[in-house]
């Protein structure tokens, strides 16, 4: 039984790593888009106005069904193991 | 130093070749001849060979490893290429555990079962696909893992390793995403940090010059003119 305890410990620091990475990606990317895309129209020239435009955007970012699937990185290894563990033992 | 660079490179390319080649499933055709139990007492050589004992059970020193003996069709490059004549192989038949490698096998006994219910005679052969991952050194008395055995019509069949093209190609896009988070992360956070510290180091050096120059001048100022 310590084996799948080690192996739950293992997967948890591992994904937790990759979670982070991907959510900090994910977030720059649609900042940078956000940035590029008043910088290429812009509704005005007050700085403030940039500054409210990006952080509007990025408020509805954190709402979005994108940054939800995120959590699909710690779905789908478990899925995957049950999965293998599964069929391997299966006749 | 290119040259060293270059075959650090090659070195490295290798060990991952070799890894895969270890860790990967493949696929034999085989003709199971018998199944038997031996004692190992491990060395510190070929332990690293070796899975654990059954899920369930204490590790000890030395233990019983079950045994599938077989002739399979000769293969190279991976399985990829087959000559038509046959090789004795012996596998072993053990449990991975929830460890190293992840094929989370615990069902080593019916295996061994199975192995049993299909063993044939070259006169009257029942072909068989093996499963396993791990190499055959007959030096270390070392045997590849089988992790699965099915029926097939002949020695002919052809065996398509979908898992492993899955993986190279879910490998190579992991890997490409990694570079692409690595660029972002360059051109978003790195180079911007580096500009500021470049912009401080610049005026760092600069009220250093006029300093040096107000000294300058000062010193100069003693000197008989």
């Amino acid at each position: 039984m310590f084996g799948l305890v080690r192996l739950a410990l293992i997967l948890f620091v591992a994904l937790t790593i990759i979670y982070v990475m991907v959510s900090l990606y994910s977030r720059s990317v649609r900042k940078e888009r956000l940035e590029n895309e008043w910088d290429g129209a812009p509704a005005s020239t007050d700085p403030g106005a940039r500054d409210a435009f990006i952080a509007k955007g990025m408020a509805d970012y954190r709402g979005s069904l994108r940054r939800r699937l995120i959590w699909l990185i710690y779905v789908v290894p478990v899925v995957a193991v049950i999965a293998v563990t599964y069929f391997t033992n299966s006749n | 130093m290119r040259r060293i660079t270059r075959s650090f490179r090659w070195l490295a390319a290798l060990i991952l070749l070799m890894f895969f080649s270890y860790v990967l499933p493949q696929q034999d055709v085989a003709r199971i001849t018998d199944t038997s139990v031996i004692r190992q007492d491990f060395s510190a050589w070929n332990r690293l060979f070796f899975a654990q004992a059954d899920a369930g059970n204490v590790d000890g020193t030395t233990r019983d490893v079950r045994l599938i003996e077989s002739q399979r069709m000769r293969s190279y490059l991976f399985g990829f290429i087959r000559t038509g004549s046959e090789q004795t192989m012996v596998y072993r038949n053990e449990d991975t555990g929830w460890i190293w490698p992840p094929y989370f096998k615990f069902d080593s006994s019916d295996l061994q079962a199975e192995a049993g219910d299909l063993a044939s005679t070259a006169a009257a052969p029942q072909w068989v696909v093996v499963r396993h991952y791990g190499w055959r050194i007959p030096f270390l008395t070392v045997y590849p893992n089988a992790t699965a055995i099915w029926p097939v019509a002949g020695p002919d069949v052809r065996l398509i390793p979908w898992f492993n093209i899955f993986f190279f190609i879910a490998l190579a896009v992991g890997f490409g995403f990694l570079r692409l988070v690595w660029r972002q992360f360059r051109e978003r956070t790195v180079d911007p940090a580096l500009n500021t510290v470049g912009q401080t180091w610049d005026g760092i050096e600069a009220t250093a010059t006029t300093q040096q120059g107000r000294l300058r001048t000062w010193l100069n100022s003693w000197r008989r003119k």
